[in-house]
């Protein structure tokens, strides 16, 4: 094993640039007007960001993007994400642009690519995840979605909700990674036959819907849309017919990966909010910060977000030697280095801990500050409810995390459901 | 290696000339030397007379159109003439933007060391200069000493008093000197804008807060921060509830930095002093003696703000007034 | 096509300074170090120069710290080269030396139109390298400049004085330093810092410049202490009669305080 945790060079400076921008763009005044003013996202910061060259930086530079590491791109994640901690930028817009774009583009036509998603990592139009159903979200096998093939076309029938960004993509323009039945549903393998397409936001029968009223993350818009005979050319499809289910989790992967670390810089930004004022802060002629309670409470947030750090950059790491050692997704049998379920569980492990440990850090910073942390002149409520948005669910339910671990370690045969 | 001798003062700002003349004297005395005024000018010569009253032994003039237009490079070739004539001890060069320039290229045209912006200066056992001077943006006091000479220092303004003028005079002496053509054109000289920096970049800010009955009250703080040369802000409770402006001084919004910070009407909400725990010196203007503010202030003032600001605007129009 | 240098100072950063509690002494040695504020304003002048008149913009920095970070961000930031003098020995330079070992590197360098600095450096905000240069370099100097144009082989500068916008035209080859308020610097793109990695960058030690150890220790001045100024606040109470001796009391005490400069 090597270990060598020092960043290039050029990943400082990389990260030096994420940060003087989002000093410039993102501060804290200007995110609290983003919470405080709601949906749609601010074009500005969009095309900010685009010119920064941050949104899908890991997409091959033929293809538009810069051919970022994920390693790097998770430092921009995190970087992002304590610029802004209610996470609607880091998590909201950049995880499903970075995360999802990119498994798009690896799996789309020329056609789809040129104008969807070069548009989008110029921030001209948004791309996103259409996964949920009325249905339900965590039982991907079983929705309800369905695609016939008629000559060159596809016809999509169904419904999408709690989907983010809608709002944005119909404004913009753009389009969502839909999957469908595309086959016969098998009682005990309800993964396959199923494939993934990309949806076009104005697309004749595609109907958004009204976004939701939120309780977080307000900048960034959910609501979802309803197919109704969509037509699409073939040219639409990603990937191959009824493989669907692999590229969706591996979509899953890399957008998870971006929750993580986004999470690292929700945490990092709370602590340090919060530990000026209880340094400052004096109480029974004491500050804040001199009472154990308070100093064991941080020590303890600030060990588990180290934790969540290494694990973040390690999974990235394994993206990075999955992707260079391959260029289409590996079949389980094929594995090389890391197999995609090894992979998976780690992604499931920082998924599950990032978002509850920063629902925790911010939850701690307000209790430590007592009334002034529980008043919008921090961000701690709005961090809070932010990320509470991934700990409900979004880019996966937090006890699917845990099954997919125990999956990994005791079997699957274990497995309580499929 | 002849000896050097004289304490000289430089200014092309000759009430800056006149302010460094007290602590000249001071030197010269320590030192044994002469006190020396150069005053470099167009027209000048009834003001050089004029400086003669504030304590120096001397004032070596001239006077020559080429000075006219305040350019470097006369300055420059009259003041390394005279130095390398009479080779003085210590040069003080008023610390503004055209003296600061000079005395670097003087420094560098005689191989010298120069210690600017000081705000102290001693002279040692050893009858060295001692220059003392704030660093690192404000966070740090350095203590320095010289290894050639002369020994030039610039001076900002208001360092030191202005000497009371005495009866006794300096003899002023008529100098030649070198000069030297300026290399620089000056094409148009405009008069400054008053440039509005942002606040958290001002150098004086001038605070209101709940203690301000009206608005239009704010009017005297923005005469007191105009005669200052600095810029008002007000507190959170008076942009969010009051909704007197848009913007405030705070945790939350505005964080402020200035060299002087006068708090008038607040009572100290910790949220407001974070935003201004940076100043170097905060003033805190309050009628009630037990305001949280005082605590972290370093002048309190207990009064009410609608007398002891109309005073103090009097009192600095006064004393700022050349 | 002016060709334009830009001198850089590898700055402690000042909000990084820790102090040592017990003897109040700044722990400078450790503070983390970049490139001075208003240096970075010079460097985007003079790539905005560049941008429109054509040319060549080279990043230089002196120091006794392995600068080249600084000079790969100068180069991100859009510089074509960038040249680094590095050698310990410059440790307690002053700005003497200094200025002496930049104009050394800078005729190594070769022919230049315009020389660019900050006013001043964000540590020690002395203001003096720039004079110092152009003097050594026998050139002209525009000072405190916030505002710059390119005419033909001269160039005009608004300088930002105390009691007027002085406008002033000087014949290259010229050096210029430059307030803050002249631009505001950009913050390079990520492409930006790919290109970076493929733009040269060269490394100098003293030795390669000819300058000897003696030279660069006979400095002019030298720091004896350098102290964290006291924190606590004064609370001191003004007290008077009235208003107007309340007002005097305090005017005299912010007098003294030098926090009057204005």
């Amino acid at each position: 094993m090597v270990f060598d945790f020092t960043e290039t060079e050029e990943q400082k400076l990389m990260v030096k640039a994420v940060k003087e921008w989002c000093e410039r763009n993102l501060t804290a005044v200007r995110v609290r007007q983003m919470d405080d003013k709601g949906h749609p996202y601010p074009k500005d910061i969009v095309e900010g960001l685009a010119k920064l060259g941050v949104i899908m930086g890991t997409v091959p530079q033929e293809h538009g993007g810069l051919g970022l590491d994920w390693k790097t791109q998770a430092l921009i994640a995190e970087t992002i994400g304590y610029a802004d901690p209610t996470i609607a930028t880091a998590a909201g817009f950049m995880a499903v642009e970075t995360g999802w774009g990119f498994t798009i583009n690896r799996y789309c036509s020329d056609t789809v690519r040129e104008k969807y998603v070069k548009p989008a990592i110029r921030g001209e139009k948004f791309i996103g995840i259409g996964a949920t159903e009325p249905v339900g979200g965590s039982d991907v096998a079983r929705h309800k979605t369905t695609a016939r093939k008629e000559g060159d076309e596809w016809i999509l029938n169904g419904e999408k909700t709690f989907i983010s960004g809608t709002e944005e993509c119909k404004l913009w323009g753009g389009g969502y990674w839909v999957n469908a039945r595309t086959g016969p549903l098998i009682p005990e393998a309800a993964h396959r036959n199923i494939t993934a397409f990309f949806v076009p936001i104005d697309a004749n029968g595609v109907e958004v819907i009204e976004p939701y009223r939120d309780s977080g993350r307000m900048a960034i818009s959910t609501g979802g849309f309803v197919l109704k005979d969509v037509k699409l050319p073939d040219e639409y499809r990603l990937g191959e017919v009824n493989k669907g289910f692999y590229y969706t989790m591996e979509g899953f992967d890399n957008a998870r990966l971006m929750i993580g670390a986004s999470c690292v810089g929700v945490i990092r930004r709370v602590l340090d909010d919060a530990i000026p004022y209880i340094k400052e802060r004096k109480v029974f002629e004491m500050p804040l910060a001199k009472n154990e309670a308070i100093q064991f409470e941080l020590a303890e947030i600030y060990m588990e977000m180290e934790a969540l750090k290494l694990m973040t950059m390690k999974t990235a790491w394994m993206q990075d030697i999955r992707y260079t050692e391959e260029g289409l997704p590996v079949k389980v049998s094929e594995a090389k280095t890391f197999k995609p379920t090894e992979i998976a569980k780690w992604i499931s492990m920082i998924k599950w801990k990032g978002p509850f440990l920063a629902l925790k850090a911010a939850e701690k910073a307000m209790i430590w500050l007592g009334a002034a942390g529980y008043t919008k002149e921090y961000l701690f409520e709005a961090a809070w409810r932010g990320v509470m948005s991934y700990v409900v669910g979004a880019e996966g339910g937090q006890n699917i995390q845990k099954i997919v671990i125990g999956r990994e370690l005791l079997g699957k045969e274990y497995v309580p459901y499929k | 290696m002849s000896t050097f001798n004289g304490v000289w003062i430089f200014s092309e700002n000759l009430d800056l000339t006149a302010e460094m003349l007290s602590k000249g004297r001071e030197l010269a005395d320590k030192l044994q030397m002469e006190l020396a005024a150069i005053v470099l000018g167009h027209n000048i010569k009834e003001q050089a007379e004029d400086l003669a009253a504030y304590g120096a032994d001397k004032i070596l003039t001239a006077d020559n159109p080429l000075f006219k237009n305040l350019q470097v490079e006369p300055y420059l070739g009259a003041l390394a003439d005279l130095v390398a004539k009479h080779k003085p001890e210590i040069i003080l060069i008023g610390s503004t933007r055209r003296g600061k320039e000079i005395a670097a290229r003087l420094a560098a045209r005689l191989q010298t060391g120069l210690i600017p912006d000081v705000f102290k200066l001693e002279i040692n056992e050893e009858k060295r200069l001692i220059a003392t001077r704030i660093v690192y943006g404000g966070n740090g006091v350095a203590v320095q000493i010289y290894k050639a000479k002369p020994q030039i220092a610039t001076v900002p303004p208001r360092t030191f008093e202005k000497p009371k003028p005495s009866d006794r005079k300096a003899e002023v002496v008529n100098v030649e000197v070198k000069f030297e053509e300026p290399k620089v054109e000056v094409v148009e000289v405009k008069p400054v804008e008053a440039a509005k920096t942002r606040i958290e970049e001002a150098k004086i800010v001038v605070c209101g807060g709940r203690g301000v009955n009206k608005k239009e009250d704010f009017k005297m703080f923005e005469e007191l921060a105009n005669v200052l040369g600095g810029q008002v802000g007000g507190t959170r409770p008076l942009a969010e509830d009051r909704k007197w402006f848009s913007e405030w001084v705070g945790l939350s919004g505005k964080k402020v930095k200035p060299d002087l910070y006068i708090g008038c009407g607040i009572s100290g909400m910790i949220q407001h002093i974070a935003g201004i725990r940076d100043s170097r010196v905060i003033v805190a203007i309050n009628k009630d003696p037990n305001a949280a503010i005082f605590e972290v202030a370093d002048y309190a003032v207990v009064g009410d703000i609608y007398q002891i600001i109309p005073a103090l605007i009097d009192t600095l129009k006064q004393t700022l007034k050349r | 096509m002016p060709r334009i240098i830009v001198c850089l100072k590898y700055a402690i950063d000042v909000s990084q300074i820790k102090v040592d509690s017990a003897t109040r002494k700044l722990l400078t040695a450790d503070a983390p170090r970049k490139i001075s504020d208003f240096d970075k304003n010079a460097l985007e002048e003079a790539i905005r120069i560049k941008e429109k008149h054509g040319g060549e913009v080279i990043a230089l920095t002196v120091s006794a710290e392995n600068a080249s970070s600084a000079l790969r961000e100068a180069l991100a930031i859009g510089a074509d080269k960038a040249f680094l003098v590095h050698d310990s020995a410059i440790q307690n330079s002053d700005t003497l030396v200094v200025s002496q070992i930049l104009a050394e590197a800078i005729k190594k360098v070769g022919s230049f139109d315009l020389i660019i600095c900050g006013e001043a450096s964000i540590d020690s905000y002395s203001g003096q390298v720039g004079p110092r240069l152009a003097e050594i370099l026998g050139i002209p100097a525009a000072t405190y400049a916030h505002k710059v144009c390119l005419e033909g082989d001269a160039i005009t500068a608004e300088r930002s004085l105390e009691d007027c916008s002085e406008v002033v035209k000087v014949k290259m080859p010229a050096l210029l330093t430059v307030t803050k308020e002249i631009n505001e610097p950009r913050v390079p793109t990520l492409m930006d810092v790919l290109k970076a990695s493929r733009k040269e960058l060269v490394t100098w030690t003293l030795s390669d410049l000819g300058v000897s150890i003696e030279k660069v220790g006979a400095i002019a001045v030298q720091v004896l202490e350098v102290s964290a100024p006291k924190v606590e606040r004064k609370r001191i109470k003004i007290e008077g009669e009235n208003p107007k001796e309340l007002a005097e009391k305090l005017v005299k005490a912010l007098i003294q305080d030098g926090v009057l400069g204005g």
